[in-house]
């Protein structure tokens, strides 16, 4: 049997550990409660966004820009969104398995976050690029990987571009999810895939006719890498809220693991303390009886 | 007429300024640019650089990266990378966003001429 100090020891131990995991626990609530937010504060960006390329559309020529011309060289890329730190649950893993599905010579991976390129290099598989983004993710991080994979595209190395990241569906749920970047399809998927409800402010500068300076052909080729960018951008937050929130309800079940087990560990020491009393008890009754 | 309209200045980080002002003069993809209330509606890439906003008779420069301006008579939308206020930031800051700058938009020109 475990002797008390033992328990004592191990008791004070899964305090301690609990004490942490709780303190994890809350830095990661204020962390995407963060990142939450930079999302937000980017609704009027995609809803100008979305207007611009909406009126920019209706006045093309015969339009021809790098980034929507197919190529077929059986190659594609893999922008692989992933976390710098492990302790958040399954969230690496799930995402990983997916990218473990994808075929293994045609694929090369731009990894984004430290567990995606740990994943490239134990499986051996290509690397293109690695890069960083912080907590909080900056703008200025997104377009530098984009501008990686556009090069890479126009380049005519590889057929398409792809990102494989944790989309956020709620604090409990997050789930891998690939989509295409590039080349970017039809002008009209553009505007959906930014999913912005119309306003009435749209309705009237719709109604404006506008001089496009240079032309309506040169403002859209100087949107769409902004628009990819902004893509980039707007998942690199999702999938920092996504790391946040999962690292967030593993600590707390970390710690609540933690805590039922320094009940039972107080449970036992207890028992053990009382039993030995109740032994000493016991011996001195007997020595006293054997005396008298 | 009125005196002075809209500007709304708008980054993927959130809205960097937005305010009713005097004029701006910004980098056009056709060169620099004075805009004033009344203009006639325009559609433009904005070249990275400076933006300057005039306010009741005071400048405001902010440093803008590439983008996007819709202009008309009553408001000016401008769409960018990021934007860095001369006023607000250190300067360390506002020297790197300058220099920053200037190289994206010798890079956008070179390419320019490339193309044409």
């Amino acid at each position: 049997m475990a002797s008390t100090r033992d328990l004592r020891r191990r008791i004070r131990s899964v305090k301690s550990t609990s004490q942490i995991t709780k303190a994890m626990q809350m830095v990661a609530a204020s962390k995407m409660r963060k990142a939450q937010q930079a999302a937000l504060a980017g609704r009027p960006y995609a809803e100008m966004l979305n207007t611009v390329l909406a009126e920019v559309t209706g006045n093309l020529g015969d339009f021809h820009h790098p980034l929507l011309e197919e190529h077929h060289t059986g190659r594609r890329a893999v922008i692989l969104i992933t976390t710098d730190r492990g302790l958040c649950g399954a969230l690496n893993g799930n995402m990983l398995r997916h990218a473990a599905e994808l075929d293994r010579d045609t694929t090369a991976f731009i990894c984004a976050g430290r567990k995606g390129a740990q994943f490239v290099a134990r499986t051996k598989r290509q690397l293109a690029a690695e890069f960083t983004y912080k907590d909080t993710p900056k703008f200025d991080e997104a377009r530098a990987i984009t501008k990686f994979a556009m090069d890479l595209f126009t380049r005519g190395e590889v057929d398409d571009v792809s990102v494989l990241f944790t989309s956020f569906v709620s604090t409990l749920n997050q789930k891998p999810e690939l989509r295409p970047l590039l080349p970017i399809g039809e002008l009209q998927a553009v505007e959906a895939g930014l999913a912005v409800p119309e306003t009435e402010a749209e309705m009237v500068r719709g109604a404006t006719e506008y001089l496009f300076e240079p032309s309506a052909d040169q403002v859209l080729g100087a949107l769409l890498p902004h628009y990819a960018n902004y893509r980039v951008y707007q998942m690199l937050l999702e999938a920092k809220a996504s790391e946040h929130s999962a690292r967030m309800v593993a600590m707390k079940n970390a710690t609540d693991n933690a805590q039922q087990l320094v009940k039972d560990l107080t449970l036992e020491y207890n028992k053990i303390r009382q039993a030995t009393i109740t032994k000493e008890l016991l011996e001195i009754a007997t020595a006293q009886m054997a005396v008298g | 007429m009125t005196s002075n309209f809209k500007l709304d200045l708008v980054t993927p980080e959130g809205r960097a300024f937005s305010d009713e002002v005097d004029g701006i003069v910004l980098t056009g993809g056709d060169g620099e640019m004075g805009i004033l209330p009344g203009h006639e509606p325009v559609s433009t890439t904005v070249l990275p650089g400076s933006l300057v906003i005039s306010k009741d008779g005071k400048e405001l420069e902010i440093i803008i990266g590439s983008g996007y301006a819709e202009i008309t008579g009553h408001y000016a939308h401008i769409l960018t990378d990021s934007a860095v206020r001369a006023d607000k930031a250190d300067p360390a800051a506002i020297a790197d966003a300058r220099k920053r700058a200037d190289a994206a938009r010798a890079e956008i020109l070179a390419s320019l001429a490339q193309a044409s």
